[in-house]
């Protein structure tokens, strides 16, 4: 994985920026308390810390699904807090996500969920269709277009969700413990194809419980425990990048 | 099997529960039932007072007495001379009198016409007698006359008539309005249904017009399912009142056909309906989908 220059030397915006913020979380779940940290564009980050931590946190304040209570965020070099209703989903169109759940539309089928995203591009069907074709076959469901995305067995329903995490060309992939559950030659094989996409230019973040992982991979890691961050100095700090 | 992807329709990303369910097309059904048997009576009760003044309006007595020298007979039938050739007249004849002329004659001419002689007017097709004109026309020739071109009683008629036009444009406001209601109940269950889809289409860069369009074609066919469950009824409803009608004779002694068109006004309402279910969900998931954010 690689870290693009251009960006570290400060030149191009970061993608994601974390400044000081703050988040009270409902239950027994400790608050995210004053996290700043910067994504470069075209880098590959990561967050790590056990369930609860924070990291799903992260990431759904990163889609404007939750709002900090304090500090800022800024999305591809604009304010979140300053973007208005309608300037959302185009920003959101820049971020692919593979969340924790996977959170796949079981009834339709692998190409239908993947269609998902060009359809809501506004795209029409006889212009995504072989889009979503080649991006089945390159996550290695090419044979399965027509299975129900309910049908399909854990490692094919992760590998779903990377293909449609990735059909809309996005910036920013978001990657919410991609391997989770899956063996070990399977992992491999998803990670390679996270780390394919990154080698094209987009930013990943990758959040994951599995600190081995998390280390291995020798991308910047934000460490997370109860909410705040445990040990850092690998990931830049706002501002910095 | 292959997959064919170039022949295939964009599936619906909405659970199949995502739907109006049973309470809104129940509403939108009663709603329509009630708003096209409304329009069915409301029209055909216009219609049929409407019939009933033209065929009144249709016709005229005119009353004569003997004034001077001139007899009542020869007054009648100078007067059926000049009526005749009166405008939108297509007949005059004078009647041969009768004992029951008198007390007829005291309410069209009052006391003035001692020996009063009758005559019957026909209008043309389409034309309406005044009996005012009329009067002028022969008293203006010398002939004492009164006329009576049956106004007085067809007033009430069309009076009564507009009063349960008015009552029924009322009546169908409120179903309208119950309908409305129905399609936003509707429309927030079937987006509660779907909560955790439209948080996906949201957070993947759907705009809300996008998630509430994916409602709109299962909110139209609700809407106009029940709405046609409900007019149908409504219309078979109507029929069985006309045949009823028909049978028991209370129609043909007055020469009213019975109005099968007037079942007509049952069919605007299922495309009414889909309409008001467009327009009312698609207000409901906005506003829903605005406050979710």
């Amino acid at each position: 994985m690689s870290t693009n220059a251009e960006s570290a030397a400060g030149r191009v915006p970061p993608a994601v920026l974390f400044d000081g913020v703050h988040l009270p979380r409902p239950g027994d779940a400790a608050p995210l308390e004053d996290l700043s940290f910067a994504v470069a564009a075209g880098s590959v980050h990561m967050i790590a810390g056990p369930p609860g931590a924070g990291k799903t946190a992260i990431v759904e304040l990163i889609l404007g699904a939750l709002r900090p209570a304090r500090g800022r965020i800024e999305l591809f070099a604009r304010d979140a807090a300053h973007l208005r209703r309608r300037d959302w989903p185009l920003v959101r169109r820049r971020i692919g996500t593979i969340f924790q759940d996977l959170r796949l539309l079981d009834r339709l089928s692998a190409f239908d969920n993947v269609a998902m995203i060009p359809r809501i591009a506004g795209r029409r069907p006889g212009d995504y269709r072989d889009e979503v074709l080649e991006v089945l076959a390159w996550v290695g469901l090419g044979r399965s277009p027509a299975a129900p995305a309910g049908a399909l067995n854990l490692r094919d329903r992760r590998r779903l969700a990377l293909a449609r995490a990735v059909i809309g060309r996005p910036d920013l992939v978001i990657a919410d413990e991609p391997t989770g559950g899956l063996d070990q030659p399977a992992s491999l094989s998803l990670l390679r194809r996270l780390a394919d996409l990154n080698r094209a230019g987009t930013t990943l973040i990758v959040a994951t419980a599995d600190e081995e992982m998390a280390e291995g991979l020798g991308a910047p890691v934000l460490w997370l425990d109860g909410g705040r961050e445990r040990r850092g100095g690998a990931v830049p700090r706002a501002g910095a990048a | 099997m292959t997959f064919e992807a170039t022949r295939r329709r964009p599936a619906s990303l909405l659970p199949d529960r995502a739907r109006p369910g049973m309470a809104a097309s129940l509403g939108v059904g009663v709603a329509a039932f009630c708003l096209a048997i409304l329009a069915i009576a409301g029209i055909a009760v216009e219609g049929a007072a409407r019939d009933l003044a033209a065929r009144a309006g249709g016709a005229a007595t005119v009353v004569v007495w003997g004034a001077g020298l001139e007899s009542p007979d020869a007054a009648a039938a100078r007067a059926a001379d000049i009526l005749g050739h009166a405008r939108g007249v297509a007949a005059a004849r004078p009647l041969d009198p009768a004992p029951a002329d008198i007390p007829l004659a005291r309410v069209i001419a009052g006391a003035r016409a001692s020996d009063p002689r009758l005559i019957t007017l026909v209008a043309r097709p389409g034309a309406t007698l005044d009996g005012a004109a009329l009067a002028r026309t022969l008293r203006g020739a010398g002939v004492a006359a009164a006329a009576d071109d049956h106004r007085f009683s067809t007033s009430p008629l069309t009076r009564a008539a507009a009063v349960a036009a008015t009552a029924a444009a009322a009546a169908i406001l409120l179903a309208s309005i119950l309908a409305m209601a129905a399609m936003g109940v509707g429309a927030r269950r079937a987006l509660g249904e779907a909560r955790e889809v439209t948080r996906l289409l949201t957070l993947s860069g759907a705009t809300d017009r996008f998630v509430a369009r994916q409602f709109r074609p299962r909110l139209v066919r609700a809407a106009a399912l029940a709405a046609a469950a409900g007019a149908g009824i409504a219309a078979l409803a109507g029929a069985a009142v006309l045949l009823a009608g028909r049978a028991s004779g209370a129609a043909l002694p007055l020469g009213l056909k019975p109005p099968w068109r007037d079942l007509w006004a049952a069919a605007p309402w299922p495309p009414l309906f889909a309409t008001v279910a467009l327009a009312v969900g698609g207000a409901t998931l906005a506003a829903a989908l605005k406050k979710a954010r």
